[in-house]
């Protein structure tokens, strides 16, 4: 898909020293990625990513200026300049807010700063072709806002018996153009499929060991992962709706 | 009224939560009516918040007329008794009540502080004029006994014009005292945010890069020191605020010992083992959940027996968690198992270490899953038998299941499940 092409990244990390250690990570371990701008502050990014309109950018979530909004904010202001550019998150918080803030922009990932360059720049690469990443600590956040281990006994039966009941309108839907139909169907729920990859995924498993676990191919896993992070994005499920309105988002 | 109560108690929840420093004298000295600013009210909501624990109840308008009338009558009482001219009395107890009436509104002020709309409320407004009123017309029924009719009143007016100056001069220092006020309570809450975020840095953050400093040959060492220092500031600044707040108590004393960068809340994977009887019998009360007597959530104890284990074997571990139930005795085996897998994944497997946890509808299921060389279960190395009945038969005499998944090149999962009652 990308091949002969090299990966365009912007980098937008308030610190500098981190960011200048991103950018040499990247550069040496992988010719196929290209560090074409960087910035430090919401305004600075956004004219930044409008300017280069980079594949992918690495997005701090806590970065200074702006109205205070930070990643999700860049990700909202940018979204009109350079519509196609993805954005990975990146950040040391894994607070709910933080993580729902970013998704709910339109991240397609969300990786915490203790990650190994080779794995950031796999999760790059992932983003890059179009598909989501799910570290085990976001697989855990979407099961949490939208699986069935509701902390509540009773939410949890509430939740498992409609996730059965999407289990019975997911096959009623034609399988093949499950697209949109699909999602109006059950936005708030996963279904049972996507439910085991989360799980799978917050077990600490790649894709590649989730696809072998399952029978199905990584393009497949890849597929689920995106449409749950569609949900993630899309849902109005009480706590995503509540970190939501807390960065002003919806 | 009633949904203004609710609301401001809401929100002064966190503030004093947040601040959680007890009362506070300094913020109950700038108890003024003189102006609210957003700050100075969140400053009161808090300490309101504390003393209406205390119950006081404030005095209705019923009581407080009833009192004044009392008063007033005894007083004219007190005064035809000595024999004083009647205007004079009746002067004397107008005063009386308008300046009492003055004051007691002063009660309803502080009391309403943060219902802005009843301070200047038109009961209020109307309740200080008839106060004023009731007060200047005392002081002249008082004086018509000595000055005739027309001179009193030029002199009332000449009173009232002179106190209308006297306040326009007072205006401005007036004002500056007011702005000074709110700029000081700013600076106190400014003060003690910035001092509690200085001793907790204070007591964690510094002292482990001092200990950092001094063991900077040591990068393994080094390294576990700073990820144990990660997961307690994150865990302060991100986590349930109540297991920060018991792990900063336990933490103070665990530094002043000199014990460093560990806090003694944690229950390191050693010592699990050394309280473990051979037999593997079930013990009572390991991982004490601190002082407080209510069950702790067993996601909170999973994250502590991983960080021990983390620190005992400076090796990353991630917790990922979905769902909450109590620790509870018949988790106890579970707990021990996810340690000893916990354990085994980290002296022989390899980074990511992953424990996930889920807790849905009557089981609690635990996985440790490392990415190590892996194993063959066929043939069991020496150092894993041991390791293979201390998982698989404890959770087996405790009722649950165990299972241990580990293929060369993929690495070692261990998957546990421990049935709950209810």
């Amino acid at each position: 898909m990308t091949v002969g092409r090299k990966i365009r990244i912007g980098v937008v990390d308030d610190h500098d020293l981190f960011r200048a250690g991103v950018i040499s990570a990247i550069a040496a371990a992988a010719d196929d990625l290209e560090i074409v701008g960087q910035a430090g502050d919401v305004e600075g990014s956004v004219r930044m990513i409008a300017e280069t309109k980079p594949d992918v950018v690495l997005l701090d979530v806590h970065v200074p200026g702006g109205e205070g909004g930070g990643g999700s904010e860049i990700i909202l202001r940018s979204v009109p300049y350079a519509p196609r550019t993805l954005y990975l998150a990146l950040s040391v918080s894994d607070a709910p807010v933080d993580v729902g803030a970013v998704i709910r922009a339109g991240a397609r990932g969300y990786v915490t700063k203790t990650i190994t360059a080779e794995d950031l720049i796999a999760s790059i690469r992932q983003v890059a072709e179009g598909y989501a990443v799910f570290s085990p600590k976001l697989a855990g956040f979407v099961l949490n806002a939208l699986g069935p281990a509701q902390p509540a006994s009773a939410g949890a039966s509430a939740a498992s018996s409609a996730s059965a009941a999407s289990a019975v309108a997911t096959p009623g839907a034609a399988p093949d153009l499950d697209g949109d139909m699909d999602d109006d169907i059950d936005i708030d729920v996963l279904s049972p499929r996507e439910q085991e990859v989360m799980r799978l995924i917050a077990r600490g498993y790649s894709y590649k060991e989730v696809a072998a676990e399952l029978f199905i191919s990584i393009k497949t896993v890849e597929t689920h992962v995106s449409k749950v992070l569609r949900k993630l994005q899309l849902s109005n499920r009480g706590e995503l709706a509540r970190w939501a309105a807390h960065r002003r988002i919806v | 009224m009633n949904d203004n109560d609710l609301r401001s108690h809401d929100s002064n929840g966190s503030t004093s939560q947040r601040r959680a420093k007890g009362p506070d004298p300094a913020s109950a000295s700038y108890d003024s009516p003189l102006r609210r600013t957003t700050l100075s009210s969140l400053v009161d909501a808090a300490s309101r918040m504390q003393e209406s624990q205390r119950n006081v109840r404030p005095a209705t308008v019923g009581a407080i007329t009833a009192l004044v009338g009392v008063l007033s009558v005894g007083l004219a009482v007190l005064g035809v008794v000595a024999g004083l001219p009647v205007r004079v009395v009746v002067g004397l107890a107008l005063v009386f009540i308008g300046v009492t009436v003055g004051w007691t509104q002063m009660s309803f002020v502080m009391d309403d502080r943060l219902h802005p709309e009843t301070h200047t409320s038109r009961l209020t407004i109307v309740v200080m004029v008839a106060g004023m009123a009731a007060a200047i017309i005392g002081v002249l029924v008082m004086f018509s006994t000595v000055i005739r009719l027309i001179p009193l009143f030029q002199g009332a007016v000449a009173g009232l014009v002179m106190i209308a100056a006297l306040g326009v001069i007072v205006a401005p220092w007036w004002i500056s005292l007011v702005s000074d006020l709110g700029m000081q309570r700013a600076r106190t809450a400014r003060e003690e945010l910035r001092a509690d975020i200085a001793s907790r840095l204070h007591d964690s953050v510094l002292q482990t890069l001092a200990l950092i400093q001094m063991q900077s040959g040591d990068s393994a060492k080094v390294a576990a020191l700073a990820r144990a220092q990660e997961r307690e500031l994150r865990e302060w600044l991100y986590g349930d605020p109540e297991a920060a707040a018991s792990s900063v108590g336990v933490g103070g004393v665990g530094n002043v010992a000199g014990s460093g960068g560990e806090t003694m809340g944690r229950v390191s994977a050693d010592a699990l083992r050394r309280m473990r009887p051979p037999s593997g019998a079930p013990i009572v009360g390991i991982p004490v959940p601190g002082p407080s007597s209510s069950p702790e959530p067993f996601s909170r104890v999973v994250k502590r027996v991983a960080a021990g284990v983390e620190d005992a074997q400076e090796k990353p571990i991630d917790v990922v968690v979905v769902g909450e139930c109590a620790y509870t005795p018949e988790l106890e085996s579970l707990l021990y198992a996810a340690s000893e897998a916990m354990t085994n994944a980290a002296k022989h497997g390899a980074a990511p270490i992953s424990v996930y946890m889920e807790v849905g509808g009557d089981r609690v299921q635990l996985f440790v899953r490392d990415h190590g060389e892996g194993f063959d279960a066929g043939r069991l190395p020496v150092g894993h038998l041991g390791v293979k009945e201390s998982i698989l038969g404890r959770m087996k005499r405790a009722g649950g299941t165990a299972e241990i998944v580990s293929r060369p090149g993929w690495g070692t999962e261990v998957r546990l499940a421990q049935p709950m009652q209810g």
